[in-house]
């Protein structure tokens, strides 16, 4: 049985209240999930904690589940809104932390003497594109994880985010020319 | 220029687009930078880190069965 087969039968399974099934499915989306509320913005405690919570959720709303959507754009939903949600009840940044002057490209980590190579391993480039990520308003942001990152659909995309394809898209190209000038120097995105 | 990328340009705009950026190097330049981005990083593991993320999978079984036994 390939995967969408099996995911399919996981589900059925799992929505007459087989919590092996479930905890299966968890296992497949979780690593994607989790990544996906950190890259959102959240930070490693409250993406585990909100991880939990989508999946909780989802227990919850199986049967609501229609299959319509794929279950994985499904998820990303419950977590961009859930994640939406913990940002929202932040405690406002202090106005001067707020109106740091810090260049936001050279607050990035120093980029080492190593060739692009070298420098494109994931767990490096990895942290660079995090903080990278979160010098972009949030909206851009989450068109760039789901679109570029996760490699969602424009239209899943867009779904997920609750917003319009058109919307959507300039969203994604405001996001885009932004972190592109902020990776510029560590992917050497500017050579010839 | 995203939209030249994803392919959602008409022809008769994208021709436009692809006749401006052979003539200005600016164009060119971010058009190939934007490019080179994102091969980037639809080449970036869309998971963490090995190791980094912790195992939701047994929190949410212990959380579902705790509900359970409530």
């Amino acid at each position: 049985m390939d995967s969408a087969g099996s995911e399919v039968a996981l589900l059925t399974r799992a929505r007459a209240g087989d919590e092996d099934a479930f905890a299966a499915l968890v296992t497949l989306h979780a690593a994607r999930l989790y990544a996906a509320l950190r890259q959102f913005g959240l930070d490693a405690a409250e993406a585990e904690d909100v991880a939990q919570e989508v999946f909780l959720r989802a227990w919850r709303g199986l049967k609501r589940f229609q299959g319509r959507a794929q279950f994985s754009t499904w998820l990303y939903r419950i977590a961009f809104n859930e994640a939406q949600r913990r940002m929202s009840r932040r405690p406002p940044v202090p106005v001067s932390a707020a109106q740091s002057h810090e260049d936001p490209v050279t607050a990035l980590p120093q980029a080492t003497g190593l060739g692009p190579e070298a420098q494109a391993l994931d767990h490096e480039f990895t942290a660079i594109l995090e903080r990278a990520l979160r010098e972009l308003p949030s909206d851009w942001r989450a068109a760039v994880v789901l679109r570029d990152i996760h490699g969602l659909s424009t239209e899943a995309a867009a779904e997920v985010v609750g917003i319009r394809q058109l919307s959507f898209k300039s969203r994604l190209h405001r996001g885009r020319m932004q972190l592109r000038a902020l990776l510029a120097p560590y992917l050497e995105l500017d050579r010839s | 220029m995203s939209a030249y990328l994803e392919g959602d340009l008409t022809e008769r705009a994208r021709h436009r687009l692809q006749r401006h950026v052979r003539e200005c190097a600016e164009c060119q330049r971010v058009l190939s930078s934007l490019q080179r981005m994102l091969d980037r990083l639809r080449s970036v593991s869309a998971t963490s880190p090995a190791g980094e993320a912790p195992d939701i999978t047994a929190a949410v079984r212990r959380r579902l069965s705790e509900r359970r036994t409530e």
